[in-house]
């Protein structure tokens, strides 16, 4: 026996961060069995046959001693199977059976197979981040991503450590450009194929060029959810910090990564019987929902008044900070949250009301019933609403296409660029959110329109807060530095429907 | 004791099981294994056992440990490790056969029971560097051949 004790660095992951725990092995005579502590549950507690298993198939020797591993720090609970890899490692480096050379320097995560092989673990992402926090290598198993200024070692199976670690093959880093995204199926939907929706892809132009949330209302058959599929294709990519936030969440989440790698924005569309837990993050382990899964991306609810209410009215709070507050006993998780919401629903049950063509079939309660699902509160802080109308017959039998997805992405990036331009002009260091209506740059008749509207309409101050920046966003994609009374009829036109 | 043939050469084992074919030409049996008692049989088989672990080269320590918590039915030494052999032996079934394989017949509750017994077994010879457990499952096929089975270090009391 080489020594009688060892220790290797590996994380647990909480929320979206990784905290950093330490495996501390101790060898002692007595009966020989691996004993865990330090609050391990079932999964961890599992490892010590995997662990077991994959030594001996890879032709080491279980030690015939009293091995006792501790999970440090041990007040906190620790989950998930990539505490494998580091058990397995400190009980070689204990017996000698690898070099232990530069075993401290690394953080490890993964999962054994029985036959040895290293799989992955959700949550890479996190681990790598706490590694290049520590200034340690990560040693992972294979589709680690390689974070810059971390060396990031592969693992494939547990044999390869005898080598040591220098000798295991580096992560390259994966970030792959955004437009091999076009060979992607869903990237190639475009808005062309959308006919006889101008106004409505106007709309989606506004809410994509100033992150605005926005509702189509339509009878079925308008075109709303195919639309809104093809939110993703007019907005611009990932930027390098929004790509790293993006990249946690997923990874966390255990999904899929590559769209993100390549940059392209997330785009979610959860079915409407999705729990509360499902939609702003819960569960055991917490893990994040479908709103921090959409962070920097699009949140796209069809069916709106079908969500339970209970998650529906759980929105509003992320919506407004832009992060989710998760409290357990244990503490409280935070997640982000800055997604688009972009929701669609029926006028009715049935549909048709005020449809010109079909006679709408419920009665005057259901229609209210239905309408009263989304909420006062909600519907306030959903700055663009359209009506979709049914597209004309002869349009589609003609295949008229009309605006397409690359115009409306250039006016979507030169708004951006022009409202960022104006923003550092004009607002200096305040955040576009939280400007109010004297930062916006509104001209003298906008200000007076304005004013009308909201004592005509009785407006309350986030919903008049929320018109001026929705006009600054059309003055953005008109590209003129203040904003006009045209701007702010506009912005008053998408918030006038109140209800459904 | 017995006299057997087929424990030259036997392969060497450091983990898993090993399974072993011997032909007794001297038994200690005084009678047909069918008009045996099945303590007679059970003595037999641990005769075979304790044969077949002195060709391995163990040295045999005890036979019928006792202690408060039980009985051990081989104690010996491997080089440095103390082993506690627990013999099982069937007259009928087959070996592959899991249902009548002789090994299953250590249930869980025994297995507490063996920790305990190895546990003051190992405080007695505490100059060794282990204690390991193991199982030899011991079929008599006729009544000279038998089929043995070796477990090696059968049981680890993980918590």
């Amino acid at each position: 026996m080489a020594r009688t004790m060892f220790a290797t660095r590996t994380a647990v992951l909480r929320g979206v961060v990784a905290e950093p725990v330490t495996v501390e092995v101790s060898m002692s005579q007595g009966l020989p069995g691996i004993t865990i502590v330090g609050m391990p549950d079932s999964t961890v507690l599992e490892a010590r046959h995997r662990v077991r298993c994959a030594m001996r198939s890879c032709g080491f020797e279980n030690p015939r001693a009293s091995v006792t591993v501790n999970l440090a720090p041990s007040e906190v609970r620790k989950t998930g199977t990539g505490f494998d890899l580091p058990i397995a490692i400190a009980i070689l480096a204990c017996t000698g059976q690898i070099p232990t050379k530069d075993l401290d320097d690394c953080l490890f995560v993964g999962e054994l197979g029985l036959r040895g092989e290293v799989s992955s673990v959700r949550g890479l992402v996190a681990y790598a981040m706490l590694a290049q926090d520590q200034g340690l290598n990560f040693v992972g198993p294979t589709g680690s991503i390689a974070p810059p200024n971390v060396g990031t070692y592969v693992v494939e199976t547990l044999g390869q450590l005898r080598q040591g670690i220098a000798n295991l093959r580096m992560a390259s880093p994966s970030t792959v450009a955004y437009d091999a995204c076009l060979d992607d199926a869903s990237a190639r939907l475009d808005f062309s194929d959308v006919i006889d929706q101008e106004l409505a892809k106007r709309a989606f132009v506004i809410s994509a060029a100033g992150r605005h949330g926005m509702l189509m209302v339509g009878p079925p058959g308008s075109g709303k959810s195919m639309m809104a599929k093809r939110m993703p294709s007019i907005l611009p990519p990932l930027t390098e910090a929004e790509r790293a936030e993006a990249l946690l969440v997923h990874s966390v989440a255990g999904q899929e990564l590559f769209g993100l790698q390549r940059g392209v924005r997330p785009f979610r569309a959860p079915h409407h019987a999705i729990s509360q837990g499902g939609l702003v993050g819960g569960g055991r382990p917490v893990r994040p929902g479908e709103i921090s899964l959409a962070h920097c991306g699009v949140l796209f609810l069809d069916e709106l008044p079908e969500f339970s209410p209970s998650a529906l009215q759980a929105l509003r709070q992320p919506m407004e900070d832009r992060e989710v507050h998760i409290v357990r006993v244990d503490g409280t998780y935070t997640f982000p949250s800055d997604f688009m919401l972009v929701g669609a629903a029926n006028p009715c049950p049935c549909g048709y009301l005020g449809d010109p063509d079909h006679e709408c079939t419920c009665s005057a309660t259901r229609i209210q019933t239905y309408q009263s699902r989304i909420g006062g509160p909600l519907m306030d802080r959903i700055d663009v609403r359209v009506d979709v109308a049914r597209p004309s017959s002869a349009r589609i039998i003609a295949g008229e296409r009309g605006i397409g997805s690359k115009e409306m992405a250039e006016q979507v990036i030169c708004a951006r660029e022009y409202g960022s331009w104006w923003c550092e002009r004009h607002g200096g260091s305040i955040p576009r959110q939280s400007m109010g209506v004297p930062e916006l740059g509104l001209d003298d008749a906008a200000k007076a329109t304005l004013e009308s509207t909201a004592r005509r309409l009785g407006l309350g101050g986030r919903s008049i807060v929320r018109i001026a920046q929705v006009a600054r966003t059309i003055a953005n994609i008109d590209e003129v530095e203040r904003v006009g009374k045209d701007h702010v009829m506009e912005a008053c036109a998408y918030r006038s429907r109140a209800t459904l | 004791m017995v006299a057997v043939q087929g424990l030259s050469g036997m392969e060497p084992i450091s983990d898993g099981m090993v399974d072993v074919q011997l032909r007794c030409v001297d038994s200690s049996l005084e009678k047909p294994i069918d008009a045996c008692s099945a303590k007679e049989i059970g003595l037999y088989g641990e005769d075979l056992a304790a044969s077949y672990l002195e060709a391995r080269g163990y040295e045999l320590m005890h036979r019928n440990w006792r202690c408060v918590f039980g009985e051990a039915d081989i104690v010996a030494r491997d080089g440095d490790e103390l082993v506690l052999v627990e013999v099982k032996t069937r007259t009928c079934g087959h070996l592959d056969n899991p249902e009548l394989a002789p090994e299953v017949a250590v249930n869980s509750r025994k297995r507490a029971r063996y920790e305990k017994l190895a546990l003051m077994c190992y405080a007695e010879q505490s100059e060794l560097a282990s204690v390991r457990f193991d199982v030899i499952a011991v079929k008599l096929v006729g009544e000279q051949d038998v089929l043995l089975r070796h477990l090696f270090a059968a049981y680890s009391w993980d918590r």
